[in-house]
Order: C-alpha cells, then structure tokens, then sequence
C-alpha cells in the first residue's frame, strides 16, 4: 500500500491541495479527524477544568477559588463535556468515518451537510469560548440553565445557550445524515440483520438526536427571549412557571444521556466479539436493545425533576418508566459478557477498555436505580451522589469506550500501531484513579454533601481530600493515553488492514483506507460477526 | 443507490389547486364556527379542522401520499414523540 | 496564518476583560451601596425589587443579638395606624409577636408579612385569643396612612384567620425605633437611596414585656407556634437559627485571579493543541495546513 493513495494524501472533491483539501472536503473520513483534534482539544480543557475544581474541594474553605469561580468551572466543565464532547464524540468521530464503511458505502448521503456539521460545531464552540472572555464571563448557572437565576444571572448566559443552540444543530444535521445514509446507501446485499451493531447504535443514536435536539434548540431561545423580552413564560413574578423550563429542558437532555452512550455501547459491541474470537451472542437482542434504550429514553425525562415541586403522579409515573429504561441496557450487558463466555480472549488495549466499561457502567446503571426511585431519590437528590452516577456512566461508560474506540481504530485510521505498553499503563491508571475519585463521592453523596457547593461541612474533608488523588491519577492515565497514541503518528505507517482481527467491513480495507473506501466492491457475509474465517486462518 | 429508481409523482396544478381551495373552505369553515357558541366544543372542534387541513398540507403538498412507508413512518414517529412530550407533561401540569 | 490572527484576536480579546473580573451576580448594589438604581439600569434592566433587598457581602455578621430575657421598655410611644399615640404598655398585654419590618420594603419585608399571614392560618394556638401580632416600622419616616395600607393587604392576606384588631402597624420616630431596636438586639442599615438592609426576624413576647424567643427566616408555621407557646408560659426559650435571609451577593471583584488563569490557560491548551497538530502533519511534508484558528 503506498503512501499516496490513501484518504490522507488525496482529496475529495479530487484535485484540492493544501488548507483547502482539509477545510472544504467531502470526504467523511477526513471530516472525522478534524472532529478528533476539536473534540480532543475540549475533551482535555475540560478534564483539567475538573481536575481544578477537584483541587479547590481538596480543603475546606477556600483553597484556590472562591465561589463565584467554582460555579462558573462546573458550568464550564459541563457544558464542554456534555455539547462539546459528550454528544459529538462517538457519533462525530467514529460515526462519520466508520458508518459509511461499515455499510459498504462510499460517503455518507449528504457530504456537504456533514462539512456544514463540522463547521457548525466549531462555530458553536468558538461561541462558546467568546462568552468566556467577553461581558461579564461564563455563567454561573450550571450547565442546566435552571431558572430563574438563569434569567436574572448577569453572566453571558445569551452567549452560551446560542452557542449551545449552534452545536444542536450541527448535531440534527450529523443525526440526520445518518439516518439517510443508513435507508438509502446500504450495499444492496446488505439487509438490516446484516449491519453492524456499531451502525445499529448511531442509527438509534441519530433518531434521538433529530427528534431530542429541537426541543432544547428551542428552549434556549425562549430563555433567550425571557431574558431580553420579560416574556413571563418560566418567571413566576409573571405568571410563568419556571417547572415548564426543567421539563423542556430535560425533555432533550435526558435523551441526550442516551446519545452519549449508545454510540459507545455500539463500540463495545464491535470490540467485545473481535477479542473473543467469538459471534457476538444475541445480535437481535442487542439491536433491538438499541432501538428500545433510545425509545424508552424518550419516555422518562422528568425523573430529573422528583424534587422540583412537580404533581406527586408525575413523579408515579416517570419514576415507573424509569425502572423500564435499565432493562435493554442490562440485556447488552448480559450479552457482552455471554459472548467472551468459552471465547478465545485475546487481551489489547481496546479489550482492556471494553471491560473497564463493562464493569463501571454497570456500577453506574445501578446506581441510576438507587436515583430512578422516588423515594431514595429525595435522599441523595444534589448530592455528590448524582455527581458520581452521572460520572461512573458518562465517564467510565461513554469516556472508556472514547479510549477504547480510539485504540481500536487508531491503526485503521492513521496506518499506525501504538505502543501498548503506555496504553495499558495509562488505563490501568485511569480505572484505578477512576475509583479512587468517584467511589467517596458515592459515600459522601449519602452522607449529604451538597454537589455544585465549593466548601463543605468539616465531616466530608477526608473524603474529598481523598478523592482529589484519585483525580490526579485518573487524569495522569488519561493524558498518558493521549499522548502515546499521538505520539504514535511518528510511526512509519506499517498497520496491516486487520491487526486485530476484525470481521466488519472496515477490517476488509488498507490501513488507512483509500478515498473511495472500497477498490473493490465489498464482500458482504451473510452474518457481521462470522469469525470462522478468522479463526481458521490462525489454526494454520 | 435504490433512491434514484423510485417512482416520482408529480402533483398537476389543477390538482394542487383543487388541494388549495379545500384549505381556503375549511378555513371559511373555522371562522364560521367560532361565531357559534358550542360552549366547551369550541375548541376542539377548530383542533380537528387545523388537524384536517394540516394533514392536507402534509399528505398532498409536501408529498407524503406518495412516499415509501420509510418515510411515512418515520413522520408518525416524529408526531408520536411530540405527543408523548407534551402528553407526558401534562401528568404534571394536570394534576398539581 | 490564520491561527496566529485568530490566537492573536485572542490574547487581545483576554487583555481588554482582564479588567472586567470574573462572573458577577446581576442584582448586588455596587461596593459602596449608592447608586442601586443606576447600576441596575445600567446592566440591561433585568433588575427586579429583589435587587433592593440585597445586601452588601460585607455586612456584619450578627445582624440580630438575642436579647432573651430582658424586657421590652413599654413605656415607649408610637402611633397606630389611625395616627393616634400608642405605648407598647397598651398592647402588650399578652404574648406579642413583634415583627421590625418597613412598609415600603421592596424585598423580605412583603414575602416575611405575607408567610407570617399564611403561617397564622395553620397555627396550633389562635391568634387573638393566645396572642397577638405588632409589625413595626424602622423606617421613621413612614407615616400612619403607610401602615394602614399595609394592614389592609395583609389582614386580607390572612383570610380571616386573625381578628383585625389583633394585628396592629405601628410607625413611629426616630428615638422610639431606635430604642425599641436596641433592647430587641435588632441592627439594621439604611443606605444612600432610603432603602434599608436588615435581617428577617420576629421577636415573641411575653404579657409583661419580657423578650422569650427569635424566630427567623420564613416563619414556618412550626416555629411560630413554638414561639407563641413557650411566650405564653412565660419562659424564655432558645431560638432555632435558621439562616438569617440575607441574599448572598457575589462579589464581582472576588475571584478575578482564578478567572484570568483558567482564560490564560484556555488559551494556552489552544495553542498548544494547535501547535501539536501543526508539527505532527508537517512532518508529512507540509502539505496538511490544519487551521485551527478560523472560528467562524
């Protein structure tokens, strides 16, 4: 394979060269890596915004910010992490450079909406950084926006939900050229039963993010009015009710939690049977698990509100559904682990990551239990409790399966093999410190501690002053990650097609692949994860 | 790519107008009604009306009559989602 | 090219705020408490009344000094709110709830009258019969026809719960205010624009004038009831200390420091991310100009 022929070195449109090649391109391959360096970017912006606000909470009283800080670093933090990396990471990554090859396609359907998406984003985040330094700094209202405060805060609140408004957008257009793509650009020999599930998921994915994202689009531009029009729809002082604000909001930002980590249950998928050697065990369940998480997730937004002052069968009936929601997500979890059963493990970076997943979000789902139920709800209702539940499935769950994808790709995409020696060191050391940080904050969530609070009662200092260790650590396997798998593009490009032994269509294509994806036309099996072939091939 | 061979309706003109005058009726019609005092049944008799001549538009004028069950069913999934939204609110709103 | 213009928009943009300090709360008077009405217009009339209830961050700590024990000095005159002379001597005569508020308060004072009004609806002991309850005004130049006003709203608001003659408004001068204040260890402040900052209080007392117990915050109807009951027996009794309902507000001078480095490191990841990819794809011959610094 010479250098000269892959997506890296040609454009599409053919004939661009230089600035332009990258900055007007169609093709969804090179769309994906420019995601990868902004997302990457926030990504680590907003771990060290958590790593600074773990540092204030390591003492008590002030320890290097006052209050008014503290509230700006956890909107800060949030909205990076959730409209910034969260909710484009998988999808815009992965999705926009994997799913047209996982179909047997050769672009997505509508290549320049997906230029158009990618510069929505950057567009939106670079509002997103002007209302940092402009007027009178970030918000500090959190990154729910609640109001009133939200109304009356003399931070660039304006500023950040348009810019938050913007990354919705690029994020309906990304969903929708999915869903297009999906119907319309299949390999005619591929039916439905025959995709993989990593395309099954961001199919799933797309549809929450088309039908979610309006509502949230549309609720910020209200906030937007009431804050320069006094329109008196969430103001109580003007006969608005500010409940209506936290169902709208929650309405998108519920199904949001779902279109962070479908995506990167799909990963799972995909790295689960090519590890084990092994058919993944219950593809069906596993589809229509996707399919139902998105449905179900739809259903059961106001779970957030149990405490808000809402009607007590509001609070029967989401609280009911909620419980419905954990039920296709433990389907995949017996799955994944079913399918390694009398497999024949291989252990690499990525499989290593996979289990990590495995193992916190399932910590995280049940904790999601002890929160879905009304009743223990009002006891750890904002506390460090949510906090961490929120952080074992966003950051053990879709965080982990980020790393997990990005070490199983990386060879595909870039023709490079890392060291996996600082992988495993870095994640063993992101997992361990993972633990270390997140699990006091479960104990001290119980015991009461307030969240978004930048000092504390006496009795929680030992926990958090633990906790700020594990932070360190966590953060230091992260970074270590980073940086070996960047550093990893000073390699000579020698990754074979399949160095792990895949059997979807990307594992078929030279690392990293050409600009049309498929020199030939792609052999499609009659089951995505047929590994006899495989198999046999190393028995020889 | 299947989407290039899919059978193309175009509408006429007369029978888009045909469609528009239906519109322009019906709304005759609403205005008419809401001088007759029905009480209670005001309103949801100008909801069923606005939802006639919206299934109009939908079906005729942008097309859904003629399209694939994909897309078909994927516009009742939008307007399911929006009725769950806003019914679900509504356990809510009612019951306070 | 366009990067360093883009970073260098940047670092221009980060030097003019480096001025402008940190996040700050919309409705706090300025430092030095004038101009409350300026300041709100100025910052785009988002302002509500609450902005007037607001107090100053460095105000002191203990805004009331619990006086339990000691006596009320009764013989001092006000007016009631028909405008004739009133002693305390006159209406402490049973337990008496005494409230310090002032009529034209555009913040605490309406909402603690009006939780104080709904609180007498759900209350174990009846008012009237058990006891009584006496708003007085600390702003000595509100006038007789102010308290009636006043009493009209809120004995409407409390629906008939409290007889119109057991819930008295008084005004009075200056020196009366002021003593009456200081045996209750009730400190407030007026400011530059007539406003007053003070805390949420109500003092219960006993038949004879002897103070008996504080209560704070909201009035819960609890709280309330406690305080009637043990002024009843004549007992002084500890008060429960709720959070003195002074509103929080942030000091936009706070914090700058931490402000200015996390926008200083923002900028500084930014261009070393830049930097990185720049470095990595020149290596591939230079063909790859990543610019990240375009953000459109």
């Amino acid at each position: 394979m010479t250098a000269a022929q892959s997506y890296l070195e040609q454009s599409s449109p053919p004939g661009r060269t230089g600035w332009k090649a990258w900055l007007l391109t169609h093709d969804h391959k090179r769309l994906g890596l420019m995601y990868l360096w902004a997302i990457l970017f926030w990504f680590v912006l907003a771990v060290i915004l958590g790593l600074l606000m773990r540092t204030e909470l390591m003492g008590m009283g002030r320890t290097i910010m006052g209050p008014e800080a503290y509230n700006s670093m956890f909107t800060l933090h949030g909205v990076i992490m959730i409209f910034l990396f969260g909710i484009p990471a998988i999808p815009s990554i992965f999705g926009n450079f994997f799913l047209p090859i996982q179909l047997g396609a050769d672009d997505v359907f509508f290549p320049r909406l997906n230029l158009l998406s990618w510069y929505l984003f950057m567009f939106g985040g670079g509002f997103a950084v002007f209302s940092l330094f402009s007027g009178d700094g970030f918000p500090d209202t959190g990154w729910t926006f609640y109001v009133p405060f939200s109304i009356s805060s003399a931070g660039n609140v304006s500023l950040t939900v348009t810019a938050a408004f913007i990354l919705g957008m690029s994020s309906m257009l990304t969903g929708l050229n999915f869903v297009t793509t999906f119907h319309r650009m299949r390999d005619k020999a591929m039916g439905p039963m025959q995709i993989p599930l990593f395309t099954w998921s961001l199919y799933a994915t797309a549809w929450v993010q088309i039908l979610a994202t309006p509502v949230i689009a549309i609720t910020f531009v209200l906030v937007v009015l009431e804050r320069f029009l006094s329109i008196g729809l969430f103001e109580p002082d003007k006969g608005g009710d500010p409940l209506l604000y936290q169902h709208l909001f929650w309405m998108y930002s519920h199904p949001a939690v779902y279109i962070i980590i479908l995506p990167a249950m799909g990963v799972i998928s995909e790295i689960i049977p090519a590890f084990s050697r092994k058919s993944i065990f219950g593809y069906k369940a596993i589809v229509y698990s996707s399919l139902a998480i998105a449905i179900a997730g739809s259903l059961v937004w106001a779970h957030h509100m149990y405490s808000s002052g809402m009607s007590d069968v509001s609070v029967f009936v989401f609280s009911l559904l909620t419980f419905l929601v954990a039920v296709p997500s433990a389907v995949k979890v017996f799955s994944w682990v079913s399918t390694m059963y009398k497999g024949s493990i291989a252990m690499s970076p990525p499989f290593f990551l996979s289990l990590c997943f495995i193992y916190l979000f399932t910590v995280g789902g049940l904790t999601g239990l002890v929160l879905g139920a009304a009743g223990t709800d009002i006891h750890v209702h904002d506390t460090h409790f949510v906090v961490a539940h929120f952080h074992f499935v966003m950051l053990g769950g879709t965080g982990f399966a980020f790393f997990a994808a990005l070490h199983y790709w990386w060879p595909k995409m870039f023709g490079v093999m890392y060291r996996n020696r600082p992988a495993y060191v870095g994640a063993v050391a992101a997992a361990v410190g993972f633990v270390f940080h997140f699990v006091p904050m479960l104990i001290l969530g119980m015991q009461g501690m307030p969240r978004r609070y930048y000092d504390y009662l006496p009795q929680y200092e030992t926990g958090n002053f633990l906790a700020g260790f594990g932070a360190y650590l966590l953060v230091f396997g992260l970074l270590l990650m980073l940086l070996n798998l960047v550093f990893s593009l000073r390699n000579p490009r020698t990754a074979p097609a399949n160095p792990w032994g895949g059997t979807t269509l990307e594992w078929s294509i030279p690392s990293p692949p050409p600009v049309e994806n498929f020199t030939d036309s792609p052999n499609i099996k009659d089951f995505p994860y047929d590994f006899s072939e495989i198999v046999s091939n190393s028995n020889k | 790519m299947e989407s290039i061979e899919e059978h193309r309706h175009i509408m006429g003109y007369g029978q888009l107008a045909v469609i528009l005058a239906l519109l322009l009726a019906l709304t005759g019609v609403t205005v008419a009604v809401s001088y007759i005092h029905l009480g209670f049944f005001n309103v949801p008799l100008a909801l069923t009306i606005a939802s006639l001549k919206a299934a109009l538009v939908l079906l005729f004028f942008m097309h859904l009559r003629f399209e694939g069950p994909v897309i078909r069913y994927s516009f009742i999934t939008t307007v399911l989602f929006l009725a769950i939204m806003i019914g679900f609110t509504f356990w809510d709103v009612a019951f306070r | 090219m366009r990067f360093a213009l883009g970073t260098l928009v940047f670092i221009l943009t980060l030097l003019l705020h480096a001025g402008g300090g940190g996040p700050a709360c919309a409705h706090g008077p300025p430092a030095d408490g004038g101009a409350n009405s300026a300041a709100a217009v100025g910052k785009g009339g988002q302002e509500h009344d609450s902005a007037l209830s607001m107090t100053d961050a460095r105000a002191p700590k203990e805004w009331v000094e619990e006086k339990t024990g000691a006596y009320l000095p009764l013989e001092l005159v006000f007016r009631d709110e028909d405008g004739r002379p009133l002693s305390l001597e006159g209406i402490v005569d049973k337990p008496v709830l005494l409230l310090p508020v002032y009529y034209y308060c555009a913040g605490s004072c309406s909402r603690n009258l009006a939780n104080l009004a709904i609180a007498l609806g759900r209350l174990k002991s009846v008012p009237g019969r058990d006891f009584r309850v006496v708003a007085v005004s600390i702003n000595d130049r509100e006038k007789s026809e102010d308290a009636r006003r006043a009493k009209k709203t809120f004995i409407k608001l409390a629906g008939g719960k409290i007889p119109e003659g057991e819930w008295r408004f008084l005004t009075g001068d200056r020196e009366a205010i002021t003593t009456l204040t200081a045996a209750i260890g009730y400190r407030f402040e007026q400011q530059a624009d007539g406003t007053f900052i003070h805390p949420s209080a109500l003092v219960a007392v006993a038949s004879d004038g002897r103070i008996i117990r504080y209560v704070y915050g909201d009035f819960i109807p609890g709280d309330v009831d406690m305080a009637v009951y043990d002024a009843g027996r004549n007992t002084p009794s500890l008060s429960v200390k709720r959070l003195l309902d002074i509103c929080f507000n942030p000091d936009p001078n706070a914090s700058k420091g931490v402000v200015l480095a996390v926008k200083a490191g923002v900028l500084a990841i930014f261009a070393a991310f830049t930097a990185a990819v720049l470095l990595l794809y020149r290596r591939r011959g230079g063909r790859r100009d990543r610019n990240q610094g375009v953000k459109e």
